[in-house]
Order: C-alpha cells, then structure tokens, then sequence
C-alpha cells in the first residue's frame, strides 16, 4: 500500500526537510519500521523502547486518531494520508 | 523576534481571559516571524469543557484541523501561546519538557495581574530556553 505521510515540522530535519514522504506499508507499524529504515532514528521520535506509540505523539489515518481505532495495527489502505502530530501541552 | 499586529496580540489575550481560570491555549500563525492568524484552541486538558488552572493540553483533531488549514495556507506554525493564571510568564518545568515545536516561539501570558496581562516570548530547544522578544506592531 503506498500511503503519503506528513511530516511535522520538528521531524523534517530527518527526513531532509521533507514535509511529506510516501511509504509503502499495511500497517502503522509497518510504516513506523519503513520509516526507520529510510531515516534512521525517525522510530525513537514516535515509540517508547518498547515499541508503544509515545504518549504525545499523535497519529491520523485521514482524520481518524489510530488511538481509536486498532493503534499501530490499523491497517493502512493506499491513498491513505497519514498525519504525524506531536502533543502541544504543558502547565505550571 | 516575534511580530504581532495589536489586532492579533488583543485577539491572543482575549482569549486567555475569557478560558480565566482556566489555563488558555492557542497557535500563531504566519510567515517569516510574523503573526497572521490567532487560532484560538481549547484546553481538552482531562477531557473536561473548560479544561484546568494547571495544566493545557490542545485538542488533537483540533491541532489537527489547524495544522491542515495553517498548510492550506502555506504559512507555518510561528507561535504556541498560553497563559499562567497565577504565576509569571516563565516556561514552568511541564512546558519545558513538553516543547516538542524547537521552530516555534512559545509565547507565555501570565494573568497573575488580570488587568495587566504580561506576554512573553521563548524559544525551547531541546530543554533549553532563550527568550525571544516579542514585538506588537500598532
């Protein structure tokens, strides 16, 4: 499946400034390996040690946050747009 | 430095008193070091309506709507403010290690002195902060 993904703007650095980069992939994790392999250290920027998605790092199929769909097992259809979206939060 | 039309610095505050004593959020965006859009978010902060005095988190599908209209537009994210209800416009340790924009000025509005609202402008890279001015153009 070839999907396009958008790189955010804290990310680009590693994907040589690309905002966008296509990735062919069933999965999301598929994709996270995939992108790992082109850029190597793009996976520790989404995942834990243990390969969880990072608590403030959001990730969209469309617009569907995989949180609420099967995670990092949804399955990717081609033409899908993935989003990359790091949390904004913080407090005193 | 950070450039803010006073139309957009009063749109920024506006928004900071009406979340009071909520802690308020939001993103700036535009072109170059210069504000063009205010996009006032919500403080989805523990799912509740009208968030918490301590701590913000923005929405995600609104972040992500606003990070599909702000590409749309081709501007770029140039700002992430929100204020402190009660202490001073300082990053606390929370915003620090929750920086995750190192290209954005993240601008702090304390509301310590709600008649007097206090805006300042930092830069946070990997956990390290410099203060950015802020400059609101009449």
């Amino acid at each position: 499946m070839s999907v396009k993904v958008r790189i955010p703007t804290p990310l680009q650095k590693m994907t040589k400034n690309q905002a966008e980069v296509t990735c062919q992939a069933a999965t999301v994790t598929q994709m996270i390996d995939q992108l790992e392999k082109e850029y190597p250290g793009f996976k520790d920027r989404l995942c834990e040690k243990d390969g969880k998605l990072r608590r403030f790092v959001n990730i969209y199929i469309n617009d569907e946050d995989i949180r609420f769909l099967q995670g990092e097992k949804t399955a990717l259809k081609s033409g899908d747009e993935v989003s990359i979206i790091p949390a904004i939060a913080g407090g005193v | 430095m950070l450039r803010i039309p006073s139309q957009l610095y009063q749109q920024m505050i506006d928004h900071c008193l009406q979340w009071y004593p909520s802690e308020a959020c939001g993103i700036l965006s535009g072109k170059k070091g210069k504000v063009e859009k205010v996009y006032r978010m919500k403080n989805a902060d523990d799912g509740s309506v009208k968030g918490s005095a301590v701590r913000y988190t923005m929405d995600s599908l609104e972040l992500l709507k606003v990070t599909q209209s702000i590409r749309r537009e081709e501007k770029e994210m140039i700002g992430i403010f929100h204020s402190h209800v009660a202490s001073e416009p300082y990053p606390s340790q929370t915003d620090i290690n929750l920086a995750f924009y190192p290209d954005a000025v993240y601008v702090i509005i304390s509301l310590k002195d709600r008649r007097c609202p206090v805006a300042r402008g930092y830069r946070v890279v990997e956990k390290e902060i410099t203060p950015e001015e802020l400059k609101v153009d009449l």
